[in-house]
């Protein structure tokens, strides 16, 4: 696929980051002129079973009433779910035009959500996510600032960059990076000033220097090897502080 | 970890329940399937526990109810009437063994050659020799017997309308065990079927020479058990695919069917399999994960132990009762009306299934004379799709025959039957671009007809014969290689 092609995918579930989500959406698709998707995927818990009927009795036909009873069931959910996130969808496609971005599509799909974004990889240049989804705050009630379980599975399935947003849009304005001289990091060195997202943005990287002072002969960072494009951490050039 | 969290902790309370009420219905189930093998109740008693137990751990479909069942009970009543239990634990043992190594054969493809029509008549003929296996308790008894069973079946059917929490195959047991103790009535109980359960089941090793004599006797048996159990394992697996639309691992299955049955073997039970009726009272009552089936084997140990004195005051008429709402639970009615509606063909396969298994009492055989049904008639019908068509050309001198379709064993005498042999003509085309060679008399009827062109004096040319017939010709084909007349001469 050619590589303009490819979209922003803005992974919305109806959780309190959604617009947030949007809102970053908008701004990457613009700044990388690339078109926006909006995604929602429903997750119908097959493995979750309703059970009010407890006779453990099977009289005629038991195997195929049963399937049009259950099918039917899942149907209505689905027909509700379906409609009900659709306009969901729809509102935050109005906020994304309004916030810019230069087309916005819209897609619902059943599954479970790791399984559908690694489908779609080849077709995506940014994930953009909120931080936690709508079922972390039953799954996870009192951890309010952790990544959500999807959210996290999601990091490890695919292998594009990916946008987590915390609550309220702000246009970034400085990138930071955090460096360790491993080749996923020197990666991340080598697309940053290429990336049209930041390249309005100062770079800073952050490179833990305990790290290299024990290493100084094995780490494989720049010390080694060539120098990476970017400045070095420098405690004047950064707005935070790195652990020691 | 999610697969983990998927199947067993995502649906709690639904699969305990659920586990509660297979349980109670799988107590009647196992006593009267050790009744039909011709063991004592304990042995079908154990074999449930231990394989609803383990497949919850090894099997390939979660929320699948496995415990000891009549389509393997049936199988195995020859060998328990001449060698006793011991040589039934042995083969138990052994057709895990062979469970696992057709789990790991992947036969599981194999099932793609049983139709659907077959698998109809697989359900529907155990639907039928469950309902036969009651009828003994049915004949030369008092009125009292009918009448509890009737009133048996009133309760299991109607109950649910008051209320669908309690299980009512459960209150139909409970029912009737009250009134027989209440009246005092003189009718069999399940205590004078053989012995029941009085301890946890414990490991031992069956008590059988371990020599090529004894596994001359079990083999076969064991084979047989293989077969069938995991036939009715993958259809149910399939049926509860459906049912609750998701996908199940059947090679897995395989193996983990073979693991239980090892695992019954060695605690003093019979082999077993998947249970469709069970699995659907599962499914209906809200079981997706593998804690239903797990629990569905534990409750029924708890029970026994519990309530193991009250179960032999159980009259049989109870268990009849329950054993007549699964035979109809079972049974797939709409076949019946789709009988005409069907393809005589499909319908055929499916009475023809039906009714050697009622035969012989072996799913096994009703299954494999229904595979070979439905290969028959689909090989008749295929072999329909040929036409050779002819035209005169080169002002008489030549005509070219056009074939189109599928040559193989069923049409290749049609093939022939449409050529002109006697025509007097200088040279013949035969055009097989269309068509398709499939096998070795196929390829033979070409030659025969070529040749038979030859023997006239008619130049023959074979025009378009595709990659794949060209290797099959290439490989036994006469007809262009040096000899061919001489070969012909010889017949």
């Amino acid at each position: 696929m050619n590589k303009q092609d490819r979209k922003v995918l803005a992974c919305v579930d109806q959780s309190r980051f959604a617009d947030t989500v949007a809102d970053y959406a908008a701004w990457a698709a613009r700044r990388l002129d690339a078109p926006l998707e909006l995604l929602h995927v429903i997750d119908r818990h097959l493995e979750r079973g309703s059970g009010e009927d407890h006779s453990g009795a099977i009289g005629i036909n038991a195997q195929e009433n049963l399937l049009h009873e259950l099918s039917d069931k899942d149907a209505a959910v689905a027909r509700a779910e379906r409609e009900q996130g659709r306009r969901f969808l729809n509102r935050l496609r109005e906020r994304a035009l309004a916030a810019g971005a230069p087309a916005a599509d819209m897609r619902q799909r059943h599954g479970a959500l790791d399984d559908t974004l690694a489908e779609q990889e080849d077709s995506v240049r940014l994930f953009v996510f909120g931080r936690r989804g709508a079922s972390a705050e039953t799954t996870q009630p009192g951890a309010s600032n952790m990544l959500g379980r999807n959210v996290e599975r999601v990091v490890r399935a695919v292998h594009k960059p990916i946008l987590t947003v915390t609550e309220g849009f702000k246009q970034p304005e400085r990138v930071m990076l955090a460096y360790d001289g491993t080749a996923v990091t020197r990666k991340g060195v080598e697309m940053t000033p290429t990336a049209r997202c930041s390249r309005a943005c100062p770079s800073t990287s952050w490179w833990p220097a305990r790290r290299v002072r024990t290493h100084p002969g094995s780490s494989p960072g720049p010390r080694t090897r060539s120098p990476p494009p970017v400045s070095r951490w420098s405690p004047t050039s950064s707005p935070a502080t790195p652990r020691r | 970890m999610k697969s983990f969290h998927q199947d067993w902790l995502a649906n709690v309370r639904n699969d305990l329940l659920a586990g509660l009420v297979v349980a109670l219905a799988l107590i009647p189930e196992a006593i009267a399937f050790s009744i039909i093998a011709g063991v004592d109740p304990k042995v079908g008693l154990y074999a449930s526990f231990c394989i609803a137990v383990v497949i919850a751990f090894t099997g390939g479909r979660p929320g699948m109810i496995s415990a000891a069942t009549g389509a393997m009970a049936l199988v195995m009543v020859t060998l328990v009437k001449e060698h006793g239990l011991e040589y039934l634990l042995a083969a138990t043992i052994l057709t895990g063994m062979l469970q696992i190594v057709a789990g790991w054969i992947r036969l599981g493809r194999l099932m793609r050659f049983v139709s659907r029509s077959v698998v109809t008549g697989f359900v529907n003929a155990l639907a039928i020799l469950i309902f036969m296996a009651q009828l003994p308790e049915l004949t030369n008894v008092t009125w009292h017997v009918y009448a509890m069973t009737a009133a048996g079946l009133g309760i299991i059917y109607l109950f649910p309308y008051v209320t669908k929490a309690i299980p009512s195959p459960l209150v139909t047991i409970v029912a009737l065990t009250a009134v027989a103790i209440v009246l005092e009535l003189d009718i069999r109980t399940v205590g004078d079927m053989g012995e029941l359960p009085d301890s946890l089941p414990v490991f031992l090793l069956p008590d059988v020479p371990l020599n090529l004599e004894t596994l001359a006797i079990i083999f076969p048996y064991a084979l047989t058990l293989m077969v069938v159990g995991l036939l009715e394992s993958l259809m149910t697996a399939t049926i509860v695919d459906d049912l609750t639309d998701t996908p199940s691992d059947k090679n897995r299955e395989c193996v983990g069917q073979g693991v239980a049955n090892i695992a019954s073997g060695f605690v003093g039970g019979m082999a077993g399999c998947a249970m469709i009726g069970q699995s659907v009272i599962n499914v209906k009552s809200g079981g997706r994960g593998r804690l239903s089936t797990l629990s569905a084997g534990l409750f029924l140990l708890a029970l026994l132990m519990l309530v193991g004195d009250w179960v032999a005051q159980i009259p049989m008429a109870a268990l009849v009762a329950v054993m007549i709402m699964v035979s109809i639970g079972t049974f797939d009615w709409n076949s019946i009306r789709k009988l005409r509606e069907n393809p005589p063909s499909s319908s055929i396969v499916m009475i023809a299934t039906v009714a050697v298994t009622v035969a012989t009492h072996d799913l096994a055989q009703g299954v494999l004379v229904g595979v070979l049904a439905s290969g028959f008639f689909f090989a008749h019908k295929v072999g329909r799709i040929l036409h050779i068509r002819s035209a005169a050309e080169d002002e008489g001198r030549l005509r070219r025959y056009t074939v189109s379709g599928q040559v193989f064993f069923a049409s290749a005498d049609a093939f022939v039957a449409g050529f002109d042999f006697k025509e007097v003509i200088d040279k013949v085309v035969i055009d097989v671009s269309r068509a398709h060679f499939w096998d070795i008399t196929a390829v033979s009827a070409l030659d025969k007809a070529v040749v038979k062109f030859r023997r006239e004096g008619t130049d023959v040319e074979v025009i378009g014969l595709n990659e794949a017939s060209a290797t099959m010709v290439d490989k036994f084909g006469v007809h262009d290689k040096d000899g061919a007349d001489d070969l012909l001469a010889g017949h």
